[in-house]
């Protein structure tokens, strides 16, 4: 198997990606060693961040482009979500009734080790990541 | 999607992936059947593989609907990830007017002596 350290993937801003997105995504986590409920939960992140960065980080609709970048650095999963579109916007909100709106980044939040959100004029990236399980009992019997 | 009706209670089962794409053709037929005046409504998730925050909103969005009219909303599904998702997202902890089932008859069953 070879292990590609890093991969980006630029897709039109349009939901109809998002499946597309998370079988690379997949793909990517397996072949780096995460475990079936890992991969599950980097899918939930890096869908939420690129729908939302569908939904709210393009001014221009499916005429932006969003750039998800996958990188296996090390200990860590690091996945950047790059939109072109600024991130006030869409914070959650918790309006009576809207009260579902913010579980996107909930989700990541929860399912995530670390998310960071960065502005810049040209656009928006949200940095989700996942760390790699400390070593199993195993792995430590065969240290000591 | 599918959506069935099993002595006047509508099923709706879906399979595959729920995620902000796919979720709107599902959240239109549950406004269609809680407009036409549904109380009870099962969702079966049985066969549903990926659910995100785009499913969570589908089944707030049923019990939102169904709750002013005194109904109820099941749910139906096994899968460890999607029920997780359901967890943190603190669906798992409603207790009024919405249950969650690991089959469709127990689902059915449990609407079925709601209604009665």
């Amino acid at each position: 198997m070879t292990q590609v350290p890093e991969i980006t993937i630029e897709i039109p801003s349009d939901g109809s990606q998002l499946s597309r997105v998370r079988t690379a995504v997949e793909s990517f986590a397996s072949d780096h060693g995460f475990d079936e409920t890992q991969i599950y939960h980097i899918k939930v992140a890096v869908s939420e961040a690129v729908a939302n960065a569908i939904e709210h980080g393009s001014p221009r609709g499916s005429a932006n482009r969003v750039h998800i970048r996958l990188k296996d650095d090390g200990n860590k999963l690091v996945i950047d979500v790059t939109d072109e579109g600024r991130f006030r916007a869409r914070l959650p909100t918790f309006q009576p009734g809207a009260g579902y709106r913010g579980r996107g980044l909930f989700l990541m939040s929860a399912l995530m080790d670390e998310v960071d959100i960065r502005e810049t004029d040209e656009g928006t990236t949200l940095r989700l990541i996942k760390k790699r399980e400390a070593a199993g009992l195993e792995e430590w019997a065969d240290i000591f | 999607m599918r959506t069935e009706i099993f002595e006047e209670i509508p099923v709706i089962s879906v399979a595959g992936e729920i995620d902000h794409f796919t979720a709107k053709p599902i959240e239109e037929r549950i406004m269609e059947l809680t407009a036409g005046g549904e109380k009870y409504l099962i969702l079966n998730f049985q066969e549903v593989s990926y659910l995100d925050s785009a499913g969570v909103a589908l089944i707030i969005l049923a019990i939102q609907k169904v709750n002013p009219v005194g109904g109820s909303v099941a749910l139906v599904s096994e899968n460890r990830n999607v029920l997780k998702i359901l967890e943190i997202a603190g669906i798992t902890q409603l207790t009024q007017n919405f249950a969650i089932f690991s089959s469709l008859d127990d689902a059915l069953s449990a609407i079925r002596e709601r209604k009665d």
